[in-house]
């Protein structure tokens, strides 16, 4: 059972003794107000990284191994920060605790499909691999990333801070002419067919996610739910829920998203005057749900009448909102972009 | 995800009148403000974001006309199921332009302003020819009319020639490729003449098709005086 923050556990007085010696780091990884996982490293002339603790613990509230996948990230991202690479070594005693990598590493690396030669050292082809598939990014979106020349610890940057999700940037991955423009946030609006294309992916992808957020805020009195999303062609998405969900459509009529039952979604994120001139996107067959924006309602009801309202849903947004949420998103994945550390040799 | 590009052409008396709150006209003299703003460096991000704002407006105002019925030419690629992938090379061959090294662009530059001697020489003998007629037919208004196109057209065909031993060159900026509004005569000129001029030693073949296609629209437009927006939109 994991430690509260406020609590004194047994370990303090351990990584006490990390703390007075001055050349090592503590550092905890903590969920809600519950500890997760302590280590302590320390980084030799910018070179080496040398954990000399790994402690994690679970808690019925977390995902199993949460606390070992969080402090593994977390020195990960440190190590390529201050050495460029993403190699880390454990010592054992006399100066730390772990004589070998923690067997919560090597179980978690195992269970996400990597496997760590080593003994003592997570090397950086293990780590870069570990840390990727940390962050969601499957190995058919690594492999897109080695074809089209992509930083994969850059990307997975952008996935770390929040900016965009793994599913988002499967589908910039797939469909951008340059995903390295969006993930550095690098998109010149003079160049404005470049940009338009850029922004009708982005458009494209942060729907989807405001879809997610629609399904997971229509449970929440339920409990915690869990939306499992895939692009399976185009902008159309696969998505399943591990506890029925209620969703009203255009025409006001409520539908319930089946448990565990696969429903695929036609994203088509487009203005008023888009609707009204081009329609809604043809979904591919199979679809069942288009998802539109709240820009939809501002057509004329002669107009939505030609539509099939029953599988038309609505997100919150309009085109404007997600405009902004997208340029807010770009500055901060170019500010990621500056704070990139230099490479060692 | 299976693009469209829809180009609609503006009647140059709309561009200068519509719509009645801000005419083309005016927007487009204002995003290329910011486009020289950026160029120069000066409050990019801002000026950034105005100009993606502006060229939206000025987009849904061409789709708006269009469904108005104010545009009476419009070309689209990607409506029909096998023209989608001629969208997507179009965008491709708008950045592979935009690659091109200061000789390409000065082999286009040279052909173009040798391309625009030829155009404005023949204007202006039409003209010439036009005016004649309109004195012996004594018909005042028209001989007006002949005798300020013959002027316009004297003056491009100077500017063709530029100052004596110095051949005038068009200049092709970068810039000018891959936007999304086109103001009636120069800049819709350009565009089809940088297009038309497109060779296999420059782009792929399967772009060369598409180049060729876009370059007929653009020399409609300028045969019409019409002004060119382009949109990119989804279709799925």
């Amino acid at each position: 059972m994991a430690t509260r923050v406020n609590e004194q556990p047994s370990w303090t007085a351990l990584a006490k003794t990390y703390i007075r010696s001055g050349s090592w780091k503590v550092r905890r990884f903590c969920q809600e107000d519950w500890i997760l996982c302590v280590w302590a490293y320390r980084i030799l002339a910018r070179r080496r990284i040398e954990v000399a603790i790994f402690l994690a613990e679970d808690h019925e509230k977390f995902v199993k191994d949460a606390g070992v996948m969080g402090g593994l990230v977390f020195v990960l991202s440190e190590a390529y920060n201050q050495l460029g690479k993403m190699e880390v070594d454990f010592v054992g005693p006399p100066e730390g605790h772990e004589s070998g990598v923690p067997n919560s590493i090597r179980r978690v690396a195992k269970s996400i499909g990597v496997q760590i030669a080593g003994q003592s050292r997570i090397a950086d082809a293990e780590g870069r691999q570990l840390y990727a598939r940390l962050t969601g990014l499957s190995a058919g979106v690594e492999e897109q990333l080695r074809l089209r020349n992509l930083d994969l610890i850059r990307t997975c940057f952008v996935v770390q801070r929040r900016i965009w999700c793994a599913t988002e940037v499967e589908y910039l991955v797939r469909h951008a002419h340059s995903p390295d423009r969006l993930l550095s946030g690098g998109v010149a609006a003079e160049n404005r067919l470049s940009y338009q294309h850029d922004l009708l992916v982005l458009r494209t992808a942060l729907t989807s996610e405001r879809l997610r957020t629609l399904l997971m805020r229509d449970a929440a009195h339920e409990g915690d739910i869990d939306v499992q999303a895939k692009w399976v062609a185009g902008a159309t998405q696969e998505i399943r829920v591990n506890r029925p969900v209620s969703l009203i459509t255009a025409d006001g009529q409520t539908r319930t998203l089946a448990e565990n039952a696969p429903l695929k979604v036609s994203v088509c994120a487009r203005s008023a005057t888009e609707y009204q001139y081009l329609g809604v996107c043809q979904p591919p067959e199979g679809s069942s749900l288009i998802i539109v924006t709240q820009d939809y309602f501002q057509i004329p009801k002669s107009v939505r009448a030609k539509f099939p309202q029953k599988a038309i849903l609505p997100i919150v947004d309009s085109v404007g909102d997600i405009d902004e949420e997208i340029t807010k998103r770009l500055g901060r994945a170019s500010s990621t972009a500056r704070a990139m550390p230099e490479l060692q040799d | 995800m299976a693009l469209q590009v829809h180009f609609i052409e503006i009647p140059a008396r709309i561009w200068e009148t519509e719509p009645g709150s801000r005419p083309f006209k005016e927007l487009a003299k204002d995003a290329v403000g910011m486009e020289r703003r950026i160029e120069k460096g000066v409050n990019v991000t801002e000026e950034r974001e105005r100009y993606a704002l502006i060229c939206n407006w000025i987009e849904q105002q061409a789709l708006d006309l269009l469904s108005q019925g104010g545009s009476q030419r419009f070309h689209a690629w990607g409506t029909r199921g096998d023209e989608s992938r001629k969208a997507e090379m179009y965008l491709l061959l708008t950045e592979e332009i935009q690659k091109f090294s200061l000789s390409d662009l000065d082999r286009i530059a040279r052909h173009q302003s040798e391309q625009a001697f030829r155009v404005s020489l023949r204007s202006m003998v039409e003209s010439a020819r036009n005016w004649l007629r309109a004195c012996l037919e004594r018909k005042p208004a028209r001989r007006e009319q002949a005798a300020w196109r013959f002027k316009s057209n004297w003056n491009s065909l100077m500017l063709a020639i530029g100052l004596p031993g110095k051949p005038h060159v068009y200049p092709v900026s970068r810039h000018r490729v891959g936007k999304s509004f086109f103001a009636p005569g120069g800049e819709v000129q350009a565009q089809w003449m940088l297009y038309e001029r497109l060779d296999e030693s420059l782009v792929g073949a399967g772009m060369l098709s598409v180049a060729e296609e876009r370059a007929t629209f653009y020399r409609m437009a300028d045969r019409a005086g019409s002004a060119m927006i382009e949109i990119l939109t989804t279709s799925d």
